[in-house]
């Protein structure tokens, strides 16, 4: 874990070790931005709230990517492995956007997470 | 005259046997102990030849149930359809409170419930995602809408209640630090944010009266 995540006072905050080469985010070039390079000083991504639906689209498709063993579930859509997850997001399906939103949820969980613990 | 609640659920699939199953240990137990009277049309008798003259017995005041959805329809066994707008018959809704744990159907089935007399609609308007190895605990927080009516709570107080739980779950699952529970953290927040009722945010009239409750 990054040394500047527990750099404050208080309990360590706890980041699954593969969150953090995750992309939370996106340069204004494109390019992705890892959690740990969006925490990170000096750096200047595009504030994960602000990104718009076709930048989140593109983030969540790369999170699913990186994760081989995805696996969600919805009642109607069965169970949605890998690469039916980057294909409905990537043809911003009905499915494709709710399984968007739960993989910015997380990314905005754990920038939300790492900025309380800085303050 | 007694009153009767009647449970629509199809479990010809593995996650709707998954749904079936939780609503069975832990939905219809609570009614019968709450002095309702339940009856089922379950597997290969959720069907709308089963459904419709049940549904409008003057008895019932309640359909709950887990099925494949649409926009426009509740769907049982094999996703034969069970009720979709516009052909089903309105007594089986009107005074009647509905609950479906079904993707979609707050679209457009609840909306015209509620247009033909249902009291109260609650549903979801996107995909229900219930990801494992946490799927029972989506089913618990969607079923607390049928344990809080079964408890005599107005249909606001049930959203409250419901929303509450939704809530408290995803915390927990928030704490626990692994991506799987982080995605199901963020699974049960978006399925909240789809839950269509009606006191749920932005508050219309389209899924019935805040105030309506069982009898």
């Amino acid at each position: 874990m990054p040394d500047d995540a527990n750099s404050s006072t208080g309990p360590p905050v706890l980041i699954p070790d593969d969150q953090w080469n995750m992309p939370v985010s996106l340069t204004k070039a494109g390019q992705y931005v890892n959690l740990r390079d969006y925490v990170a000083p000096g750096g200047d991504p595009i504030p994960v709230r602000a990104l718009n639906e076709q930048q989140r689209a593109a983030v969540a498709a790369k999170r699913i990517e990186m994760q081989p063993g995805y696996e969600m579930v919805g009642i109607s859509a069965g169970i949605i492995r890998q690469d039916r997850a980057i294909r409905e997001i990537r043809s911003q399906s009905d499915l494709g956007r709710s399984l968007t939103g739960v993989e910015m949820r997380v990314a905005m969980h754990l920038v939300d997470k790492l900025s309380d613990k800085r303050g | 005259m007694p009153v009767s609640i009647l449970g629509i659920d199809s479990n010809f699939e593995p996650l709707t046997l998954a749904a079936f199953n939780y609503r069975e240990a832990h939905v219809y137990p609570h009614f019968t102990t709450k002095g309702f009277t339940v009856d089922k049309c379950q597997g290969v008798e959720a069907t709308k030849a089963s459904v419709d003259p049940k549904a409008q017995l003057p008895d019932v005041a309640y359909l709950t149930g887990v099925g494949h959805g649409a926009d426009d329809a509740f769907l049982g066994d094999g996703f034969g359809v069970v009720f979709q707008v516009p052909n089903y018959p309105h007594a089986a809704v009107s005074g009647n409170i509905v609950h479906f744990l079904s993707c979609f159907t707050a679209n457009q089935l609840g909306k015209d419930f509620v247009q033909n007399g249902c009291l109260a609609y609650f549903s979801y308007d996107e995909e229900f995602l219930c990801p494992d190895p946490y799927q029972n605990i989506f089913f618990e927080c969607d079923s607390e809408i049928d344990r809080a009516f079964a408890d005599g709570l107005t249909a606001a107080r049930v959203y409250n209640r419901v929303k509450s739980l939704f809530q408290h779950r995803a915390a927990e699952l928030w704490n626990v630090p692994t991506t799987v529970s982080y995605q199901a953290a963020a699974a049960l927040e978006q399925d909240l944010d789809a839950l269509r009722c009606p006191s749920s945010p932005p508050g219309t009239t389209d899924f019935g009266d805040p105030h309506a409750k069982l009898p």
